[in-house]
């Protein structure tokens, strides 16, 4: 008896202090609120009171993450219960992400299944486990109503050759594996997006995923994004691909040969040591819509690019502008002499920051002076000519020193670069 | 050019003058001027006085910044919206909060709405208990004892 007691006396309290106004309001307004926690702390509302206790089975959004403080069985069994009670006939969006030590590909194969039949919109799927890769059922590639798609990590892309994806924008494949070539061909042919957007390529050989420029999460038209390893299978997609990005130890491990980049339209290249001086040429002679021929920092990273003082969002943005030589490989001038004579761009030297650059080092950094949009055409046209503009603290130290050149668009060596290694010279004597 | 005004009427009688840039920004508002020309009172039979002045208050803030710099207003200026958003929500109660709620959906203002809910996701339920969101709530477990511990073992997998 005491807890009825008890029970009204709370009550009473309540009715003083407020009133339940959250429940009087109206589903769709209540699952908007919802969509703003947790699918975790949204599904626990359903013992709230009765008023709550299918509401989140209507939520258009079903969102799993994984945290290492979820123990792999938990999250599973949530995934697995949550999904067979959910309700809602049209199941807008579900992203999955899933940890090391998670047990089965079926059930995963059977959630996406399930997302499809229920008209999916967009489907995060990131499997990080070590174990085996896991197959997508086949419907996932045929989906009408697909809008976005963004897979990562351990799924085997196995595209059948029936593979349409009429309603599609964003597609974004980061390190999937794919079963063949074909598989990869297939996906971005079946995309509606292909013919009218950008299809970004990324390659490295690195194991991480280091540069923050290919983080385009942002970018919001509809485009195709693409990471691979170099060991990938990638290889005949290649000239469905318009903005390519290689980022390699050893550009040894990619061969090119016998591709075209019909559709490339921008390159950047960040490699080491001197093996690119033979990718160069193949990959530039085989773009007839390259605009920007090339960019290579080369044996650099973002830190030192930052000794600059260019900011990293305009370094990313730039990137494709950018040129820069440590002294080791620049050594005689024979190497920036044979990629400069090989390549079709109209450039500038930038001599490194004399003041937080190792004197060791001497980096050169080539830049391009015209509007990265500048048709190839019209730098053609620009006489050939070499500018100094030295750069000097108030005691008349030389801070940098700017050497601007323009080049003719041939094999020709035009450059001789010893002038401005004596520059450089008189400048830090 | 004189600017011209907008006459709400809340469904308590209570009548706001206001600046068409602010009321403008309810998406209903304009329909209701199209469908009522003849009288320049617009009715609001779903909002009371007093939230509506909350309405009101909210939109006169947001205009003036929308305003401000020919549109481009400067990342302090939306710091400080910011600042005098989360105030804003803070100083009220539950109930002005959720009729607030109910108000912005009405007239179809979408920032107004998207704070408010953001305001309840946050502080009313991520991150709670089952206990701590009714308790915050007043809401009532209209459950038996038997019938929740059921709910709770028979979906054991949504509490971990």
């Amino acid at each position: 008896m005491s807890s009825i007691e008890a029970k009204l006396c709370t009550k009473d309290d309540e009715v003083v202090v407020s009133r339940d106004m959250i429940s009087a309001l109206p589903n769709d307004l209540l699952i908007q609120i919802l969509l703003l926690v947790s699918t975790k702390d949204a599904v626990a509302t359903m013992v709230l009171s009765k008023r709550w206790r299918f509401l989140w089975t209507v939520m258009p959004k079903l969102e799993y993450k994984y945290t290492d403080d979820d123990g792999c069985k938990s999250v599973w069994k949530f995934l697995e219960k949550s999904l067979e009670l959910h309700k809602a006939p049209f199941l807008e969006t579900l992203c999955i992400q899933l940890g090391q030590r998670f047990p089965d590909g079926e059930d995963v194969r059977k959630w996406v299944a399930s997302a499809v039949d229920r008209l999916v919109r967009k489907l995060d799927l990131e499997l990080l486990w070590a174990a085996e890769l896991t197959r997508l059922p086949k419907s996932l590639y045929t989906s009408k109503t697909l809008v976005e798609l963004n897979l990562s990590n351990k799924i085997l892309v196995d595209v059948p050759p029936s593979a349409f994806l009429p309603s599609i924008k964003i597609l974004r494949l980061f390190f999937v594996v794919y079963k063949d070539e074909n598989s990869l061909v297939r996906l971005l042919l079946g995309c509606s997006v292909l013919a009218r957007s950008r299809v970004f390529l990324g390659i490295t050989d690195w194991k991480r995923d280091p540069l923050p420029m290919w983080n385009i999460k942002r970018y919001d038209k509809p485009h195709i994004f693409v990471r691979c390893r170099a060991h990938d299978k990638f290889i005949r997609c290649i000239s469905l691909v318009t903005n390519l990005c290689l980022l390699l130890n050893d550009p040894k491990v990619l061969d090119f040969s016998g591709n075209t980049f019909s559709r490339l339209q921008r390159f950047i290249l960040y490699a080491f040591g001197h093996f690119w001086l033979d990718l160069i040429p193949l990959i530039l002679n085989k773009s007839p819509k390259l605009q920007i021929p090339l960019s290579l920092p080369i044996q650099t990273s973002l830190i030192k690019t930052a000794t600059y003082g260019v900011d990293e969002n305009r370094f990313c943005r730039n990137s494709t502008q950018i040129l820069e030589y440590p002294s080791e490989s620049y050594g005689s001038g024979t190497h920036h002499t044979s990629y400069l004579s090989r390549s079709r761009c109209v450039g500038a030297l930038l001599i490194g920051d004399l003041v937080t650059m190792y004197a060791y080092y001497l980096p050169i950094v080539m830049m391009l002076q015209e509007d990265f949009t500048t048709p190839i055409a019209k730098l053609k046209q620009a006489a050939e000519a070499m500018t100094v503009e030295m750069h000097t603290d108030l005691h008349g130290k030389v801070l940098k020193a700017v050497i601007a050149y323009k080049m003719k668009l041939s094999f020709t060596p035009i450059v001789q670069l010893n002038p401005v290694s004596e520059i450089w010279k008189t400048a830090i004597s | 050019m004189s600017k011209k005004n907008i006459v709400l009427k809340s469904s308590n009688g209570i009548i706001f003058e206001v600046e068409e840039a602010v009321a403008l920004q309810s998406e209903t508002i304009p329909y209701m001027i199209e469908d009522d020309c003849a009288n320049d009172t617009i009715p609001l039979a779903n909002v009371t006085g007093d939230i509506l002045a909350l309405v009101i208050e909210y939109c006169k803030k947001h205009v003036v910044v929308a305003d401000g710099d020919g549109g481009g207003s400067s990342s302090s200026s939306q710091e400080d919206l910011k600042n005098w958003d989360a105030q804003f929500m803070n100083d009220l109660d539950q109930s002005k909060i959720f009729n607030l709620l109910l108000a912005a959906d009405f007239l179809n203002i979408k920032t107004l709405f998207d704070l408010t809910c953001q305001f309840v996701a946050d502080t009313m339920i991520k991150g709670k208990s089952v206990e701590e969101v009714r308790r915050t709530l007043n809401i009532e477990k209209d459950y038996t004892s038997e019938e929740e511990a059921k709910a709770r073992q028979e979906n054991e997998w949504a509490f971990k």
